[in-house]
């Protein structure tokens, strides 16, 4: 076996951010999501050349695709529902294919999205931690709270949008101090 | 029937709308037919595009964000020590594994007290405070670039075990009645422990010629050149950290791997404490014997772990992605009698 190129492990630590992104808008599963990461490094690290690899960042994409493809097609013949459609999947492989977003922009963003979920009230964070870490169902997280399911829903909608409000601002305002 | 009614893409065409749906996608929450809908309302524009992207990323990364957030909540004070270090570098580096620390329940102050008096019981000897030793920290793998979230899995059902006495520590001599040695954790992979989470690597048969179950290293986000075992519990610290805790276990790793790493979150000094070891054996089991007290900081050399301080995850990392694999079996942390401490980390001691 090939030794793995240091740059080739440079930029998958580089692109990381991206691929995980990637896999999470289809796999829709933080736990799952990190298995596909898995076996998609592996893939990555093996390739025994670098012969073909013009692009590390569009290849990688390529590589993480079919392994979100295997892992939709192995959760289909388990039985496993909620997976998305064709039609969801093309979509997110094209419009991630097709993202020319700059890298320093990821890390920026995770910075930023760091810093906005500080300003949320702590009782929020509960709520989000819940859900997202803990993966509850939001019936629960309503017994739990002692609120309906509909409140909860709606409370954790409303801080993801604040988050996302926040993260533009600070991203806007990134760029123009890149820019200025 | 209204247009809406006839046409769902057309609901879709404002900002507030297509967000919220997006947002329903992420959560599963959309019927096939709604999901086409979004499907349709996301192409037919780039902002709209742009806008899935980022909601994308943004519900990737909250669960990361959060478990790095506990982490840094729950030891503000212990930070402060840091006015050594170097922050901006301090802060680059020790994002990785804030945040796998997932979350920590409340009680954990309390669960750590009673993991540091178990092993403190059936002991009466004095322990020496922590000194700094020289020789610098070996850095393994990379965790500079992006910060991604590892996303850890919780069992909020984990309970806290009290420790165990035992005679057999690892090197009591023959014919000494040896004081008894404290087994804090002992895990043979041959079943899952309740107590405790394989968050990286995952058990099958073990290699060579051993019968039963090992567990074998996997892909870890943040060092994905190489294999690690990584085993955590959330409720309570895996360890609670003392001079005389001695970590061992046996290890097999693929002819051609060169390194084997043990490396610690300690969730009080908020940083990782490590030893690597480049003579390592291949290609058959053989038994390494770290003593706690051997591992170095990762950020700041000149912080030592002190006695209680909650180490809540250890990592066992080897081989190579592109080749060799780890194996490893026969884990066991234990607070071992100053006299019967091995002279040194090692990991050539003899697998049984």
């Amino acid at each position: 076996v090939t030794q793995p190129t240091d740059e080739r492990l440079a930029l998958l630590l580089k692109h990381r951010w991206e691929l995980f992104g990637f896999i999470q808008a289809l796999v829709r599963s933080p736990q799952d999501a990190e298995d596909v990461f898995q076996e998609m490094a592996v893939v990555i690290m093996r390739k025994v050349a670098n012969e073909g690899i013009h692009d590390f960042r569009a290849w990688s994409k390529g590589v993480a695709r079919l392994c979100v493809l295997e892992h939709l097609r192995r959760k289909r013949s388990e039985g496993v529902t909620l997976l998305p459609t064709d039609e969801m999947v093309a979509l997110v492989t094209d419009v991630h294919m097709a993202d020319s977003a700059a890298e320093l922009d990821f890390a920026t963003e995770y910075e930023a999205l760091r810093t906005c979920m500080g300003k949320l009230p702590e009782r929020t964070r509960t709520l989000l931690r819940r859900r997202f870490v803990q993966g509850r169902p939001y019936e629960e997280i309503a017994q739990t709270a002692g609120g309906s399911v509909g409140a909860v829903r709606r409370a954790v909608a409303r801080a993801r949008l604040a988050l996302l409000a926040c993260v533009e601002r600070h991203l806007r305002r990134a760029t123009a101090e890149g820019t200025s | 029937m209204s247009t809406e009614d006839a046409n769902p893409t057309s609901r879709l065409t404002s900002g507030e709308a297509l967000t919220e749906e997006i947002l329903k996608y992420l959560d599963r929450d959309l019927s096939p037919d709604e999901e086409r809908a979004l499907v349709s309302a996301i192409r037919a524009r780039k902002e709209h595009q742009r806008l899935f992207l980022r909601l994308a990323r943004l519900h990737a990364g909250i669960p990361g964000v959060l478990a790095a957030m506990d982490g840094e909540e729950s030891s503000g004070a212990t930070r402060k020590r840091w006015r050594f270090g170097d922050r901006a570098r301090s802060e680059r580096r020790r994002w990785p594994k804030l945040a796998t620390l997932g979350l920590v329940l409340v009680g954990t102050a309390g669960a750590m007290a009673a993991v540091t008096m178990g092993l403190r019981w059936a002991r009466s000897r004095s322990v020496s405070p922590p000194t700094i030793s020289q020789g610098s920290p070996r850095a393994v793998g990379n965790t500079k670039g992006v910060n991604v979230p590892a996303i850890v899995p919780v069992d909020p059902a984990m309970a806290v075990q009290p420790p165990a006495a035992t005679t057999q520590g690892p090197s009591a001599p023959a014919g000494t009645p040896a004081p008894p040695t404290v087994l804090a954790l002992s895990l043979d992979f041959e079943a899952q422990d309740p107590k405790v989470m394989i968050t990286q690597g995952h058990m099958t048969a073990s290699p060579g010629e051993r019968r039963g179950q090992s567990v074998v290293g996997t892909v870890d986000l943040w060092w994905p050149s190489q294999y690690t075992v990584r085993i955590e519990r959330h409720d309570a610290p895996l360890i609670s950290y003392l001079d005389t805790i001695v970590v061992s276990f046996d290890y097999w790793l693929e002819p051609g791997a060169r390194k084997l790493s043990v490396i610690t979150w300690n969730r009080d000094k908020q940083q990782n404490y490590g030893i690597t070891f480049q003579d390592v054996v291949n290609g058959t089991w053989a038994r390494a014997v770290i003593r706690l007290e051997d591992l170095r900081g990762y950020l700041d050399l000149r912080v030592p772990q002190e006695q209680g301080d909650r180490i809540s995850q250890l990592l066992i990392i080897g081989g190579r992605t592109s080749g060799e694999r780890m194996f490893i079996d026969n884990l066991r942390v234990e607070d071992v009698p100053a006299e019967l401490l091995p002279p040194e980390s090692s990991v050539h001691a003899p697998s049984p």
